[in-house]
């Protein structure tokens, strides 16, 4: 009994609850809709308690990398933020002005700069990448070119019609090969889900 | 009362199509799948690592309750791979997620992965370290690609444009990265990889390496699919240009 509820107990319980929310979009029934809305949210009860699990585990670990004297700046801004910023959502809610300035003068403008400091990657992931070896390297090389130049003044500048080629590349053939590539990710997830809710799929188990 | 019936008109006959083919899986047939290459770059990663005494750095973007969740479940198919080959090389393999709940089933699964290769003294839970979400995670990655110097890097999930530092960061190093993602919107970023699965390869990779029938059984049904919906697609362009332009709201899923 025990090797059956380890082996086969994590597929039972994914598929029951699988095939009841999915049996919730197609089908109008209220006890459908009622258990399958109650199992969404214990999900979100179990996240929920998983991003309680992180908090604690990030802690943790910062905390053990102050004992170990190692990146003590870095580990210290974890510990102290991380702390505090619980703390005083739990003790005086998310609604308080101490959380929204945390949020609004802290978070906002530290999401920001990591976010700015993207423009230096991408300007050298564009020069270590887009160097023409081959014809699809060329390809790239040039519809990259034709769509920045649509998409500055300098390119209408320096001649007119790019500014409705780039443009074109973007909502024409780029628009295209996504919807292909969405088409066979789409059904690609289809039979992964499939082959989750009947068993078949344990790689995430561990097996 | 049945609601949405061509969308489960079409999940009923995607159902049916993978038992067909389920049933040839039994009776003894076995499928191929096309060679997938970034897949068999793999093994090199981790002897490369083996070679140079660094460690492994794997990690997955993504949740588990997001419409993108097939590809953190893809991944964490890897995950189980990675680490057996890692186990193999005895290799550091660090495992940092971007999701608190993600990270507890990618302990259960390095650790178990650790165990069938009959070496769970290598697990230790300081090894999947959950460093923040998001923006937080990616400059925590980056920050243990520069200090710690990985052989190899795997980074797979649904990217967001922040993902593009990771591979620069590990190309300032030296070192390689494999990654994939299944996300339509940031698949660009896959062509500054070394190696990249690209969508549905992703989502194929745990029947590639197990080569299980069963699974590669459901690979063939997905191709199978993916002709009928093509077909149907063609069929509404021809109709469409002829005139029956009610066939766009019948098919509307």
């Amino acid at each position: 009994m025990s090797t059956l509820v380890r082996e086969r107990g994590p597929t039972i319980v994914v598929a029951i609850c699988g095939f009841i929310v999915l049996l919730n979009y197609y089908v109008e029934n209220a006890a459908v809709s009622a258990v399958s809305s109650k199992l969404v949210s214990w999900g979100s009860l179990l996240m929920s308690f998983a991003i309680g699990i992180g908090c604690i585990s990030l802690i943790l670990y910062a905390a053990k990398g102050l004992l170990k004297r190692e990146d003590m700046l870095v580990n210290a801004i974890r510990v102290i933020f991380t702390t505090g910023t619980v703390l005083i959502g739990i003790t005086m809610s998310v609604t308080s002005p101490l959380y929204s300035f945390i949020s609004r003068y802290v978070l906002t403008p530290t999401l920001a700069t990591t976010g700015s400091l993207l423009l230096f990657f991408i300007v050298t992931a564009i020069l270590r990448t887009f160097k023409v070896k081959s014809i699809d390297t060329l390809i790239i090389v040039v519809t990259f070119s034709l769509v920045v130049l649509g998409n500055t003044p300098m390119g209408p500048a320096i001649w007119a019609p790019f500014n409705s080629i780039g443009p074109w590349l973007i909502i024409g053939p780029q628009v295209a090969v996504q919807r292909g590539f969405l088409i066979g990710a789409s059904i690609g997830a289809m039979v992964l889900g499939l082959r989750i809710l009947l068993g078949i799929e344990k790689g995430w188990l561990g097996e | 009362m049945i609601q949405n019936v061509v969308t489960l008109g079409f999940t009923l006959m995607t159902l049916i199509i993978v038992q067909i083919f389920l049933g040839y899986a039994s009776k003894g047939r076995l499928f191929e799948l096309r060679n997938i290459p970034a897949l068999e770059a793999f093994p090199e990663a981790i002897g490369r690592c083996a070679e140079m005494a660094k460690p492994c750095m794997f990690s997955i973007k993504g949740k588990l309750t997001s419409s993108d969740a097939s590809s953190t479940v893809a991944s964490l198919s890897l995950l189980s791979y990675v680490t057996s080959l890692c186990a193999k090389s005895d290799v550091k393999l660090v495992v940092p997620m971007d999701d608190p709940a993600t990270s507890l089933l990618a302990e259960d699964v390095v650790y178990n992965a650790y165990l069938l290769e009959g070496k769970p003294e290598m697990f230790d839970r300081a090894n999947v370290p959950y460093w923040g979400s998001s923006r937080a995670h990616d400059g925590a990655l980056i920050e243990f690609i520069g200090k710690h110097k990985p052989g190899a890097v795997f980074h797979f999930g649904q990217y967001s444009s922040e993902a593009i530092a990771i591979p620069e960061a590990t190309k300032r190093i030296g070192s390689i990265i494999i990654g994939g993602t299944a996300r339509v919107a940031h698949s660009y970023e896959l062509i500054i990889f070394d190696h990249a699965l690209w969508g549905e390869e992703l989502l194929a990779a745990g029947a590639y390496l197990t080569n299980d029938p069963q699974q590669l059984a459901t690979i063939t049904a997905e191709d199978v699919i993916k002709y009928i919906a093509l077909g149907i697609l063609g069929l509404s362009i021809v109709l469409y240009a002829l005139g029956v332009t009610d066939i766009l709201n019948w098919l509307k899923l």
